[in-house]
This record gives structure tokens, sequence and C-alpha cells, in this order.
């Protein structure tokens, strides 16, 4: 198991330094044009953008620019040049938010997807099933911000049940910080539960095929017993790593739609924000701290998954 | 107790699918006593694993249909309710499959996987419990329980885990043991390990097996009685001596001829029966054997009742129209299949 | 001096054939494990040779490595006079249609997706091309293996265990060899279609006086087809003898204990006293413990069995065995 994980670890770092060095060339070296001039924002003067070129040492070789980049963006000193407003000070300020977001999303993403994936699972081809099923196409086809927008239309904007849009920290109240957050939560959820118990459903088809299943059966175990300890436990592994990705996926930036359309001050809408004036540095941070939380995110998982599933650390 | 411990009365099996139903069994009568050890010979569909799950109540779902009788100490299992049948199973009826690396749940240690059968059908506290399981660990030939307790299915050899299949159908001390085809995918000494201890199952703790196997070398090392099933029918059925010595059907000749043995000539022609197994579900018209049958003669286009074979014991009986001179006379042009004078058996 | 007696066919001098064993945190290959090890016999033409052995004892790697779908680290085949151990597979192209191989599963080993006949027309030397002469050829070997020559026209789909066996052997005659080396050929079939098929390869090699490598788990199956016997245990040959002396009198233990364990359909066998059921499990060549390999689960292993591991010595008789202790021999 130490070895499962410590080669796990090292092939992350590999992924992780390939990140850097591609975000890097993304950012400096490929497009046309000046660095130092995408980086001072349009309209920069000429001593902002001589002090950006010293400041970034534009004038270095390529590694020593990747070095510099690389301390800058890990110490936090990465200033916007546009607002002058130091980066990760902003994004210390969106993180609550995109984290409320994220957290609650995937509790009612993961705990809707069960409920359904089980309950289409106990009756396949049944009138609940099939309805599950078209349900589900419909709720990931449709756009997120669609939905958001719909939702927002018809329970904000028609009946105020809820506020329409605003983030409220925790920590000023709770109830308030739960009416803003109820909306986002669903809307970002309905996707995700449409797809999760489909792919739960057939991975309890699968598994309630299982010889060790019949095993539980002859064993005079209780269907509860079965269905929980038996086909839910081999049929959670797959949802689990979904969940790993696309949870990081949200916290890393991928909540830049939901964040904007309701105005949750999130990282995503920082993001979203700084794409619109051109501000480079903080997408750049962003897309660096977003990666390398997928990452890390992602590694986490799959050793978890080890340790459920104990198959898997003889392979790799 | 008075009456057999197992018994199964003209069991039928059909599996309904988009291209209609496929009767898997057709008709299947059999009983078991208790410390008798009885085969259930046959080859691939003929029936013979859909029987031993149907007993359990395992092949139970909105699209089987079963029929006929399940008694087991005299109550009936076949419509019985599901809480019943979760009690019988385990502490009445237990059961080891063919595949026993697959049938452990790959995500659970061994330990717990026994102990949580004991801890459904019984009260004994976690520490009892595991003792338990260890105990029966050990009466398998386990080597160290108290580490393999720890052990997943994967870290196991096949016939590890076979012995954990066993010491799990064993650990509620169940009176019958339906093993289906549970050496087949072991190597041969593994194999005659398992075959002693189940052995020792019936003689030294009174259980009855119902041992499901395709290999009549199998079936003369340990079995008792012997119910030879063809196409989800019983053909033939007696005890142990009559079907090595006196077999009455051509479908155990040919089985029996079939076999190259150690004790034959090398490269002597094998007796075969022509043709292969029909798919399950295919009998057409008469005896279902008669396509393959070498002996098949007009009255075959009737199907033939399962016949008590005049002069034996109870239980003895055969499915054919030819008469007992015929057989043995047929029999004997067939080519000699083995009937060498039995060493003493007991 | 005595006759030169004529070359075989095929023979295999101290072949061995080592897989990597990953184990180190970076998955680099920290050691190899000797799946065959050291491992010499010879088939004469008409000659079968029968492999048998538990699982994880090495005779499918053995098998493959005959017929060179893999390359063995040491030893050398010759086949035909010519070694064959390492040439390139352009270079062993000809010489592959004189040696053929069976497999275990007749479900997997055909191409489903193609006509029979022309799996079996793929099979034929070059000579024949495809015209006329190609279809009556495909018509005989399906006549010759059983089948009806207008079954040609199906796909492998259509056909029994059985006959899709009898189709992989009917490929194997296509191509005319001298040698079929079959790997299990008959374990996934049925009691009644395996008798057809052992039936048909004793036919088969009368007419055609072809030599077989017959490899398989069952010893009574191997029993019945072959010649002499090689028993096969943890990557070695631990004894090998011609068929009917190896079973009259076993001189390895393991092959007695593997004799005891096969069941036969016969009563008189039934729980004798006299069987010696082997305890334990060969487990794996990983973890073959030093010295004799079968030495933990041998009644009759001594000290010099942990040390030294027993070479396969011949025996005036034609057989040898690999046994510091043999059984029959003076003092054992």
């Amino acid at each position: 198991m130490a070895r499962y994980i410590a080669r796990r670890l090292v092939s992350s770092l590999v992924v992780l330094f390939l990140v850097s060095v591609f975000t890097f060339l993304i950012f400096q070296v490929i497009p046309n044009g000046s660095p130092a001039l995408r980086i001072a924002g349009r309209g920069a003067s000429p001593a902002t953008l001589a002090a950006v070129v010293k400041e970034w040492g534009f004038n270095q070789p390529l590694y020593v620019q990747y070095a510099d980049m690389m301390e800058k963006i890990f110490t936090g000193s990465v200033v916007s040049y546009s607002g002058n407003i130091n980066v990760l000070g902003q994004l210390r300020a969106g993180l609550p938010a995109t984290v409320s977001l994220a957290v609650g999303a995937s509790v009612i993403w993961l705990s809707g997807a069960i409920v359904i994936g089980v309950i289409s699972s106990r009756r396949i081809g049944g009138t609940v099933d099939r309805l599950m099923g078209v349900l589900a196409s419909v709720s990931i086809s449709v756009p997120v911000y669609v939905i958001g927008a719909v939702a927002l239309y018809f329970l904000a904007y028609k009946v105020s049940i809820f506020p329409n849009g605003g983030y409220v920290p925790i920590s000023q109240s709770f109830f308030g910080w739960l009416d803003h957050m109820i909306l986002p939560w669903l809307c970002l959820s309905v996707g995700f539960i449409g797809l999760y118990s489909r792919v739960l459903r057939s991975s309890i088809i699968e598994t309630e095929g299982e010889d060790f299943v019949r095993t539980a059966k002859a064993k005079g175990l209780t269907k509860r017993r079965i269905l929980v300890h038996h086909v839910l436990r081999t049929s959670m592994i797959p949802i689990i790593s979904l969940w790993g990705l696309d949870f990081a996926g949200v916290i890393g930036g991928g909540a830049i739609l939901i964040e904007t359309l309701f105005n949750l001050q999130g990282v995503g809408q920082y993001a979203a924000e700084s794409i619109g004036l051109l501000d480079i540095p903080p997408i750049m941070v962003i897309v660096m701290y977003g990666t390398f939380f997928v990452v890390l995110l992602t590694t986490a998982v799959d050793i978890l998954h080890a340790f459920a599933e104990p198959r898997v650390r003889l392979q790799v | 107790m008075t009456g057999p411990l197992l018994e199964v009365e003209e069991l039928r099996v059909g599996f309904s699918s988009d291209r209609g139903v496929v009767q898997a069994v057709e008709d299947v009568s059999l009983e078991l006593d208790e410390g008798e050890l009885v085969c259930i010979v046959g080859e691939s569909g003929c029936g013979k694993s859909v029987t031993a799950l149907t007993i359990m109540g395992l092949t139970r779902s909105p699209t089987t249909r079963i029929e006929g009788s399940v008694r087991y100490e005299g109550s009936e299992l076949l419509d019985a309710p599901e809480s019943q049948l979760r009690a019988v199973r385990g502490p009445g009826i237990a059961i080891v499959f063919q595949e026993p690396v697959t049938s452990l749940n790959p995500v659970q240690r061994v330990g717990p996987q026994i102990a949580e059968q004991i801890r459904a059908h019984t009260t004994l506290d976690k520490a009892e419990t595991r003792q338990q399981v260890i105990e029966s660990m050990r009466r398998l030939g386990i080597p160290q329980p108290e580490q393999r307790w720890y052990a997943y299915p994967h870290e196991l050899s096949g016939g590890m885990c076979q012995r954990v299949m066993i010491a799990m159908a064993m650990s509620c001390s169940p009176r019958l043991l339906i093993a289906d085809e549970c050496t087949t995918a072991l190597d041969v000494t593994i194999q005659a390990q398992i075959l002693l201890q189940l052995r020792s199952l019936c003689d030294d703790h009174g259980i009855g097996v119902l041992l499901i196997t395709h290999d009549l070398g199998v079936v003369a090392e340990v079995a008792d009685r012997v119910v030879v099933l063809y196409n989800g029918r019983v053909v033939e059925q007696g005890t142990v001596r009559s079907i090595f010595e006196d077999p009455q059907h051509p479908y155990t000749w040919g089985l029996l001829g079939s076999m190259p043995r150690l004790d034959r000539p090398r490269r002597e022609q094998l007796l075969t029966i022509p043709g292969a197994p029909p798919e399950p579900g295919t009998a057409g018209g008469g005896c279902s054997f008669l396509a393959r049958c070498p002996h098949a003669f007009d009255r075959c286009l009737e199907e033939p009742p399962l016949a008590p074979v005049p002069g034996a014991s109870a239980r003895e009986s055969a499915r054919c129209w030819l008469t007992p001179d015929e057989r043995r006379h047929l029999r004997m042009v067939g080519g000699d299949i083995g009937l060498a004078p039995a060493g003493d058996i007991g | 001096m005595t006759p030169v007696a004529p070359p075989p066919l095929l023979s295999v001098e101290h072949v061995g054939v080592e897989f990597p064993v990953r184990s180190s945190v970076v998955g680099r290959s920290s050691g190899t494990v000797r799946a065959v090890d050291d491992v010499s016999f010879t088939v004469a033409d008409g000659e079968t040779v029968g492999i048998v052995g538990e699982s994880g004892c090495g005779k499918t790697t053995l098998s493959r490595c005959i017929v060179r779908l893999l390359k063995p680290q040491r030893g050398a085949i010759t086949f035909h006079g010519r070694d064959i151990t390492k040439l390139s597979d352009r270079a062993l192209r000809p010489i592959r249609r004189q040696m053929q191989m069976v497999f275990q599963n007749p479900y997997a080993s055909l191409n489903p997706h193609r006509r029979v006949g022309g799996i079996i027309a793929g099979a034929l030397p070059k000579r024949i091309g495809s015209g006329q002469e190609a279809d009556d050829r495909v018509a005989g070997l399906l006549e010759k293996v059983g089948l009806k020559p207008e079954m040609a026209d199906r796909f492998p789909a259509e056909f029994s265990g059985g006959q899709r066996q009898r189709i992989g052997i009917a490929r194997a005659l296509a191509a005319e060899p001298k040698l079929i080396v079959l790997d299990e050929p008959v374990s996934a079939l049925d009691v009644s279609v395996q008798a057809q098929v052992v039936n048909l390869l004793g036919e088969l090699q009368e007419e055609l006086g072809l030599a077989y490598v017959f490899v398989a788990h069952d010893l009574s199956v191997v029993r019945h087809v072959s010649d002499r016997i090689a028993v096969m245990y943890l990557g070695r040959f631990v004894e090998m003898a011609p068929a009917d002396l190896l079973y009259a009198e076993p001189r390895h233990w393991y092959t007695r204990g593997l004799l005891d364990a096969v069941p036969t359909p016969t009563l008189k066998a039934r729980r004798s006293s006299s069987r010696a059921i082997l305890k334990g499990e060969a487990g794996t060549v990983l973890d073959a413990p030093s010295g004799c390999a079968f030495r933990n689960r041998c009644p009759g292993a001594t000290e010099i069995c942990t040390t030294t591991v027993p070479p396969l010595v011949e025996e005036p008789d034609g057989r040898a065995v690999a046994c510091h202790h043999p059984l029959g021999a003076p003092g054992s």
C-alpha cells in the first residue's frame, strides 16, 4: 500500500510539473507580441510597461523566467496590473463562496444520485426507471446557465422565494448564507444528478449479477444488507472517482457560469471578470491553482480508491 | 426425523426472455437423507446448476417460472416467503459455488465475510463470532486462520478461496450442503483434498451433501447415490454401485465410455456419444436422448417415464423404453464400459 | 559402434523462459522469475509427447515456446534439424507451417467475422492458391475432421464448442504440418464431446503420421493419447517416462501424488487406504522453496532437498526423474 501511494504521488508530481510548464508556455511564450504588454493590460503607460518587463524578467532567458514566474505564483506576490490588487488576496476573498458552492452542491448531487440510482435499479425497465432515464437525459443536456437563468426568473424574480443572487458569508449569517446558496446548489447539481444516477444504476445492475452477490443471498442476509454492504459498496467506486474529478473541477474554476449568474463573488466569477478585462495575472494564477487542485484531489481519490478496492494496489 | 432431509419433486424451471421461455429444468425429482452424499451428474446445459440454485431459491425472479415442489425437512420452499428462505439459507442449507475467487466479495476481507453469516443467524457477539470463524477455518485446514482473517480473496489461491467458501458454508452448521461443481476450477491434488473433506462432512457430521459435477470420476470417488441429468430431465438414478456396475440408460453408458481411464489400455477407441449436448430447452417430442441414442427404436418417439428398475432397490429408476434384458444385452454389445468388478465399497 | 538414431523431429534443449517481476516503487523490474527452467526433451516423427502439470507449472509457456510464439532466453529449440531458437518472425514463417498449434478455447481462437471455409483456406500452402483446388481442399479437411463440407459457408458462432475445436484442428491440418502442439485441446469440452475429439486426434495421427505435443492438466486424457509423458512442476520437468511405465511405476513423489489424485470412474479406487493425498498446494514459481521446488509437499524430503535442485537423471529404461530419493530405488 505504501508503495502504491508513493508511486501515485511521484506520478502526480510529474503531472504538476508538466502543467506548470504548459501554463507558462501558453501565457508567456506562445502568443505573439510582448507578454509584458498583455500583463500590463491595454493602454498601460510606457513606464508601467518598463516596470513590468523588469519585474517579470522578460529580458531574461526562458528557464529563468519560468523559475521567476513559479516563485511569484507560489509566494503569492502576483499583482493584477489593471487594478493593482494582489491576486492571492482576491482569491482568498472568493474562496469561501466557491467552496460553499462546491461542497453543498456535491452533497446534494451525491445523495440525490444515490437515491435516484438505487430506486431506478430496483425495477429495471419499470415506469419509474424509464421516467428517471428521460429526466436524466434532459438534465444532462440542458446547459447549466439556462437552468440557472430560468430558476432565477421564476423563483427569484417572478415569485421572490429566493434572493436574486449575491453571497452572504456563513460567519455573518447562517440562514442568509443558506438562503443565498440553495438555488445555485440545486442548479449546479441537476446535471450531475442526472449523470451520476445513471452511472450508479448501471453499476448496481452490473454488480448484482456478480457471483459474490449470489453468495451473499445464499448466506441468508436481508435484502437491505446485501444492497448496502455488498452491492452499493462496490457500485459506488465509479461514482467516487467521478466525484473527485467534478468536485475539483468546480473549485478550480468550473463554476464560472453559475457564480457569475448568481453573482456569488467566488473564484469563478473573479476569473470571468479577469477574462473580460484581459487581465492576465489573475487568470494565470487561477489556472495554475485550479489545475494543481484537480491533480491533488484526483490523487487523493485514487488513494482512497485503493483502500476501497484492494485489487487496484496490484496494478499500476 | 422421519422422511428425507430434502425432497425435490417434478421440478420445472423456465426462464422467459425476448425469444420465449427457455425450459432449463424439465422434470427433476430426487431425495436426499441425512449423512448421505448424492451426486447430480450431467453435461453443460443439462440443468444441474439451475436445480441446485432453485433449491436455495436463488433463481427466483419475475422472469422465472418455477413449478413442482422442493421440501426441506418436510416444509415447502418453492412458495415460501423470503423471510422463511432467509432463515433456511445458512443454518439449514448452504451452498458452495464453482468459481471460488469471484464468489467472494473482492473488497472485503475473508474473515468478516464468514462472520457476516454467523452474525445474521445467531446472537453471538463480535468476539465469539470471530472465535467461531477462526475455528471453522482451522477445521478446513486453512493454515494460520488468525492471519487469513485479514486476507482479501485475490491474495489467496483458488483452492484456499474454496476452503474459505466451504468454511463459510459450514459456519452455521447446516444440515444440507450443496456443492455446485466446487472442485472443477481447482487442480487435481487440491480437488482430492476437498473431496475428502466433503466426504468426512457426511460420515463424521451427518450432513447431507448434494454434489453437482460433470465428472464421473468424482462421482465414483465420493457418491452414495447418483442422479444422471440430461436435457433438464432425470434419465437415471441409483446407488453409486448400480450406476457403475449396472447402468440402465444408454446416456450413462455413453458417459462412462467417453472417459479416458488410467486403468484401460492407451489409445483404445473411446466409446462416444454422437453429436453434442442439446441447448437447454430444446427438447422436442419423445425421449430427449433420441437424437444421440444408438439404440433408439420407434417407441422412443414417445417420452419414456422415469420407471423403477425391476428387481433393484427402491430409489433406482431409469427413463428408457428398453427392457432390462435388452439393456443388459446392448450394453455388452456396445462395448465393455468399465463394469469391472468393484472392490469393497462401504 | 551403435547405430546412429535418426535426428528427432523436435528437440528442446535446456530451455528457460524468464519473466520480469515488478516490485520496486518506480515499476522497474527488480528481478526475473523462471516460468520454465532447464527443460529438455525430444519428439520423434509420429510420436505423441504429453506434458502434464497443474495450473501455473509453466506448461502453457513451454508450449508457446515450442512454436516460438515466445522466445526463450536460454537453451535451444531445433525443429527438423534447424535451430529455430533465435529466428526472426519472417524466417520462421515457412517453418511455422510445419508446426501448428491448437488452443484451449475454441471460442476465442477463431476469427468470428470470417467464414469457416475462409479460416481454413487461409492456412493452406501458398501453391494451392484460392481457386477450385482450395475449395476442394477445404471440403476434404472438413470431412476429415468429421464436419460436412457445406459448413464452409458458416461463421464460427454457428458451431458448438466441439465443432469449433474440430475447425481449429482442420485449420492446423490445412498447413500440412509435421507437428501439432495442442494446448489443453479438450478441457473446455463436455465429456461426450471430449471423447470424440480425442478419438479424432488419434485417427488423424495414424492416417497422416503427425507428431503431437499434448499439453493438459488431465492426467487420464494425457495418458490416453501419449507415448511418453513429462510431468512438470513449477517450471521444471520432474519426471519423464513412457506412458505406461509412468502410470505403473511412478518414480517421482509428485507423479505418484498426481496419479492418486486423479478421479477414475471406477469403484476400485474408492477411498482405498493406499491412496496418499498430497498435502498443501503448488503455489507459484514466485514463492517456490529453495532446492527442490516440491520438497515442502513431499513426504520423502530430506536435508539435501532443501539445498540442492535435483537434476533430471536419465535411466537406462528410457525414463528420467529429478529426485534425490526416487520411489522404487533401493533405500527409499
